[in-house]
């Protein structure tokens, strides 16, 4: 049996959608329905007490706590062995139910990723841009040669064995927001395998519009902040360690929300002034820019207001970072596929590269990511370091002559390193 | 004097190039086993030339993409799906108006495909004689149908009606796929934002000066690597760069996603060309993706006469003009007037000022002049075309 445990914060239209997708499920075998209203009021969730279902349905009333007390809250309500966590603005397609049951049956102790087709409610500009972070979110998922990392939790969707969830040890109430990667942090650290479950398609129809979407971007910078203080290492893989983008108003935007005044909230007024223009003249590039910049400036007062002053924030990011694990070599001159078998057998956390003893590239430690497989050698290769590849292979003599003059001379294993860091993050 | 053309695969051992007489240039088309990876256009002295000629050529030509595509290849990996997921089936359209002979030799390439097409279909375009279907008739198994109203993307939209395979992927009458062409436009669909795929596109033969100087003014040619254009990150009106009507493969259910392609647009209207373009721009506008696939080759046959050539520019200036009137009138794209801005600033204000180049009888600055006129008649084209299509 399979529970389905739905937190709401009050959103009656989306619970309908929800419990109808829900009723349509096919070929599903028996599954309940929990669903947890978080400080809503009973006659704000969206559920007819009068309406029958084809499932077994209970409603869970806590005061605000958020979701992650909700989901908590929810599991300790559910009764199955196999929790799926949805959204109440999620749209489950009919197969979805018999797609997490089939592979869990297939993958015992993993962790289930759905699909998140995004379907955003706004129009214009920030309708297109909220469907493109949904994307990118999902994006390559569902490729085999997925590398999974703690992002690749979203409660949105997703499904797990009730012992996983408890072993990993449930949701961080004191995280407001991010408290999914931080989940998913902790369970890919405990070594809990992730998977794209095939078939469970889904629409996200999210209903955030810019002040929304500004206020979420304030809340995962306190949330960083909170969760760099639980788990150090993951300092480089948040906004809060990464280096600013390029140009300089996002480095205005850095500085501006580090130092509240009257300068500060003009910068900002001027971002969404911008936005409204630049849409109004469907300038597209202008209008990314100046929404990007726009969500810099709420992440880092978000950023500020948890980690108190600029000064915290400089030191924070400043931070000496603990020292990486050693990579385990592989070398390809024996062939790919031997390549992969010693990677399998190893699964390493950092990898070297060679060809015939020539460095080709380091992989290194990337907290919060899965050990490596070998099926994620060969995108490596071909996406991140096909230079240092080719470059290698004509240090050895297994690049055919005519291409040789084609290898810039000057590239070499570290040359792609920093581009292929980035581009691997 | 023509342009010969001649393919050169640098995993076979070098060889020179013999029978050029007649030609003062070849272009060399090079290959990676087989796979396009560039192209170069080098002068012929005395009817050959030699290996060592050749290879200073093509390695002068090459760049670090054809490295990429060694890199592929040595690691046995496809960015574009892995082996487990499915192609999707395909139907192959082709859209024509009196073109028998063309229609032919496109009939021969799409029949001898290394993976066969789930159908092929003859879109009949207004047809006045009873030649297409003389032509269809000698190729069993491919299905002709007529469509009486005029215009390649009316013709476009009958064949995604009648197609059953999950994309469809057209090429025109006078094009001439390789054999590989639509196992590579399929592979690229495992992505479901994928709403289409383009390829490249090649001269099949440039044996007179209209030919050579559409390939150097107007190449169908987009590059030898595969890029993927995202309308939620690039700029969804230029297009330009996506690709051709000529060679794209599109799913069947693109008219639910973005609605049919444009009626009062391309061939057989005033407008004369754009359809596609159009199409790429809404493709992206609505968030799709578009994958450009130079794996998947297609000999396009230009226009042999100046006055086909000339026509066929002029077509192209009205016919982007008019795609961004109605992107301009319609949806309220303000960024066109800054694209029709930078085209005139950097192609066509530099003519206006030269009167030598103004008057050029023949030659680039015919054409650009061609297509400046073109450009200017595109928005009263598309006003036409729109009252026209309102009173049917």
């Amino acid at each position: 049996m399979l529970s389905v445990v739905v937190p709401t914060c009050g959103r009656p239209a989306s619970m309908r959608r929800l419990l109808t997708a829900l009723a349509r499920q096919e070929s599903a075998p028996p599954f309940e329905i929990v669903v947890v209203a978080d400080g809503v009021a009973p006659d704000a969730v969206g559920i007819d007490a009068g309406a029958r279902w084809p499932f077994v349905l209970r409603v869970v009333h806590q005061a605000a706590l958020g979701a992650a007390a909700a989901r908590n809250r929810g599991v300790d309500e559910a009764r199955a062995s196999l929790l799926l966590f949805l959204d109440d603005d999620v749209e489950p397609s009919p197969a979805t139910v018999r797609a997490h049951v089939g592979f869990h049956a297939r993958h015992q102790g993993a962790v289930g990723a759905g699909d998140l087709t995004p379907s955003p409610e706004a129009g214009g500009f920030i309708g297109a841009a909220l469907a493109g972070w949904w994307e990118r979110m999902c994006d390559g998922l569902q490729d085999p040669r997925h590398r999974f990392t703690f992002r690749d939790l979203l409660t949105g969707h997703c499904s797990m064995p009730r012992p996983v969830f408890e072993q990993v040890g449930r949701f961080d109430l004191s995280l407001m927001c991010h408290e999914d990667f931080e989940f998913g942090y902790r369970a890919i650290a405990a070594g809990t395998p992730f998977g794209y479950v095939t078939g469970a398609d889904a629409l996200h129809h999210d209903a955030t519009r810019l002040p929304g979407i500004l206020a979420r971007k304030f809340a995962e910078g306190r949330a960083d902040v909170q969760l760099v203080a639980r788990h150090p290492r993951l300092l480089r893989e948040l906004p809060l360690g990464r280096g600013l983008a390029e140009g300089r108003f996002a480095t205005r935007a850095f500085e501006a929300a580090l130092t509240p005044g009257t300068g500060s909230e003009l910068f900002h007024r001027s971002l969404l002034t911008a936005l409204r223009v630049f849409e109004a003249m469907s300038m597209r590039d202008k209008w990314r820019d100046a929404l990007e910049r726009a969500m810099d400036f709420a992440y880092w007062r978000g950023v500020l207001a948890e980690a108190g002053t600029a000064e915290d924030v400089r030191a924070l990011r400043a931070r000496v970072d603990p020292p990486l694990a050693e990579p385990m070599t592989v070398d390809l001159r024996r062939g790919l596929a031997e390549a992969e078998a010693q990677i399998d057998r190893r699964r390493p956390v950092a990898l070297r590269v060679t060809l015939g003893g020539e460095d080709v590239c380091v992989l290194p430690e990337q907290p919060g990511s899965e050990r490596i497989r070998g099926v994620h050698l060969r995108p490596l290769l071909l996406k991140v370091y096909p230079g240092a590849l080719a470059a290698a292979a004509r240090r050895v003599g297994m690049l055919p002559e005519v291409l040789c003059s084609l290898v810039p001379d000057a590239l070499g294993p570290s040359d792609e390193h920093e581009r292929g860091s980035a581009r691997v993050a | 004097m023509p342009t010969a053309i001649r393919d050169v695969d640098l995993a076979l051992p070098p060889v020179g190039l013999d029978r050029l007489d007649g030609a003062a240039r070849c272009m060399l088309v090079v290959r990676w086993r087989g796979r396009v990876i560039g192209r170069t256009v080098v002068p012929v002295a005395g009817g050959r030339m030699s290996s060592e000629d050749v290879s200073r050529h093509v390695t002068a030509a090459l760049d670090t993409d054809a490295l990429a595509t060694w890199v592929e290849e040595a690691i046995g990996f496809d960015e574009r799906a892995s082996p487990q997921q499915p192609r999707p089936s395909a139907t192959v359209a082709i859209c024509t108006h009196e073109r028998p002979d063309d229609l032919a030799r496109a009939l021969g390439a799409v029949t001898s495909l290394s993976a066969p097409a789930h159908e092929i279909l003859v879109v009949d375009n207004a047809p006045v004689t009873a030649r297409t279907r003389s032509v269809v008739a000698q190729f069993p198994g491919v299905r002709y149908i007529v469509e009486p109203r005029k215009g390649l993307n009316v013709a476009r939209n009958r064949a995604l009606r009648e197609a059953t395979g999950d994309v469809v992927a057209f090429t025109d009458d006078d094009a001439t796929p390789e054999p590989a062409w639509l196992e590579a436009l399929r592979a690229n669909f495992a992505d479901r934002r994928v709403l289409c795929v383009t390829g490249l596109t090649l001269p099949l033969e440039l044996e007179t000066t209209a030919q050579e100087l559409f390939e150097e003014h107007c190449t169908f040619a987009r590059g030898f690597r595969r890029r993927v254009f995202d309308g939620r990150v690039d700029n969804p009106l230029a297009v330009a760069k996506v690709g051709a009507g000529a060679n794209m493969a599109v799913r069947r259910t693109l008219a639910t996603a973005v609605g049919p392609f444009d009626e009062r647009l391309d061939a057989g209207t005033p407008t004369r060309s754009g359809g596609d373009h159009e199409m790429f721009a809404r493709i992206l506008l609505g968030g799709w993706r578009i994958v450009y696939e130079p794996w998947a080759v297609s000999w396009h046959r230009h226009r042999r006469s100046e006055r086909e050539l000339v026509a066929t520019v002029r077509g192209y200036g009205t016919g982007v003009y008019a795609m961004w009137t109605g992107l301009l009138l319609e949806r309220r794209e303000f960024a066109v007037l800054r694209l029709a801005w930078r085209w005139f600033r950097y192609d066509h204000l530099p003519l206006l000022l030269s009167p030598a180049r103004l008057l050029a009888p023949k030659g680039r600055d015919r054409l650009r002049r061609a297509e400046l006129a073109g450009c200017l008649a595109g928005p009263a084209a598309w006003w036409v075309s729109r009252r026209r299509q309102a009173m049917t």
